[in-house]
């Protein structure tokens, strides 16, 4: 009998000689090595193929075949409070300290009172205005905190008031933007 | 014992949607295995991975129990893949160089056949690298044969090829990848026994 054909070598090494043949193949085996070693490779092969390491898609793979798998459930209000909390606190805290330097009059003097040098005298220019600008923001915010603020704390209401306005209408004007009546990008 | 394929399917259907994560899971390392090796890029094969995750979860509650899941999952990762490359214009499916028989396969028999040392991660880092770089209508049934070990009639199922087509792609494929390592360690035979001594200190070569 001939050397095995590459098919015949591919069916012994699986297993799907029929019995007949496998009789025949395996007394051809017995008498030549050359044979049984292309044999051998194949198994080895086979089983090396086999248990070659897999290729792993990255790390939140799943989580996106989910996303985009389950209805996208609508964040309540509460959740939108919770998501944009960070937010809220940073916008505070800049509006405050806006209003604080607006409002304060502590602040005034320092521009007031320094030694003539080009300086002090932009300084003095920019504090002209900004008196004009702090005064009109005074008559208007006074107006607005008519009846609520005090004497004693006028300030600190002032600051107040000027905060909770001014998030009022960048609030509105977020809303308008995740609806997207205002585009900010094109 | 882990749940079977089929219990997570059933408690999908009734509702249980978060379950497919596991069959996800359980699927994704060996089906991104053989989208990789089809398409050769790491990006497309993870995209397509996941389109045939969400066509699969779509048509879920058309499954009938004609085959695995497996099997029927595949079949969605083959068609996926098969249409990207025919997108760049290889095309993967029957063709007329199919119908030539097994006897334009040869072995490089009378080659001196190497000891080789299939435990090495040498070896193993060959076969891989041969392996993904066969052509994708060979190693894509390669890879079913071994990865997945699926029978003839399964890749039959999976690829929409006819039997014949089939046996010729693997054989082929595995001649291609015996003879790729033979002529890589043929004539070097000290170069085989010489990565012995790296078997412990190399484990996984990713
Ligand atoms: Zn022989």
């Amino acid at each position: 009998m001939n050397h095995l054909s590459v098919e015949q070598v591919f069916r012994y090494v699986d297993g799907t000689v029929q019995s007949a043949e496998r009789q025949q193949l395996e007394e051809h085996l017995s008498y030549c090595s050359r044979c049984r070693r292309e044999i051998d490779l194949q198994k080895n092969l086979g089983r090396v193929a086999q248990k070659l390491p897999l290729v792993k898609p990255s790390a939140r793979f799943t989580e996106r075949v989910m996303t985009s798998v389950l209805p996208k459930s609508q964040p309540t209000w509460v959740t939108k409070i919770i998501n944009n909390l960070g937010n809220m606190f940073a916008m505070i805290l800049v509006l405050g300290v806006l209003g604080y330097v607006l409002f304060s009059p502590s602040l005034k003097i320092q521009t007031q009172s320094s030694q003539p040098s080009q300086y002090s005298e932009a300084l003095k220019t920019f504090s002209g205005f900004y008196e004009k600008f702090s005064k009109a923001m005074t008559t208007q915010s006074a107006q607005l905190t008519k009846g609520v603020a005090t004497n004693s704390s006028e300030g600190g209401t002032k600051i107040l008031v000027f905060t909770l306005v001014c998030l009022i209408v960048l609030g509105t004007l977020d809303k308008f933007v995740l609806q997207k009546k205002i585009r900010l990008k094109s | 014992m882990p749940n079977s394929d089929q219990e997570i399917i059933q408690r999908i259907l009734a509702g249980e949607k978060r379950a497919y994560a596991e069959l996800v899971n359980r699927h994704k390392d060996k089906a991104m295995t053989l989208a990789m090796r089809m398409l050769k890029s790491r990006q497309e094969a993870e995209e397509a991975l996941q389109d045939a995750f969400v066509r699969a979860f779509k048509a879920l509650p058309r499954f009938e129990w004609k085959s695995s899941f497996a099997t029927w999952f595949y079949r969605i990762v083959y068609n996926v893949c098969a249409t990207s490359l025919g997108k760049r214009g290889e095309e993967i499916h029957y063709s007329l160089d199919d119908e030539e028989s097994l006897v334009h396969v040869e072995l490089t028999s009378d080659d001196y056949i190497p000891d080789l040392q299939f435990e090495t991660s040498e070896v193993q880092r060959i076969v891989s690298e041969v392996i993904q770089n066969l052509p994708p209508k060979y190693t894509s049934i390669v890879t079913m044969f071994f990865i997945q070990e699926m029978s003839y009639d399964e890749i039959v199922e999976v690829t929409g090829l006819p039997l014949g087509t089939v046996k010729v792609r693997l054989f082929r494929g595995r001649s291609l990848l015996r003879n790729a390592l033979v002529e890589r360690f043929g004539n070097d035979f000290d170069g085989v026994t010489m990565f012995k001594d790296f078997d412990d200190k190399k484990e996984s070569v990713e």
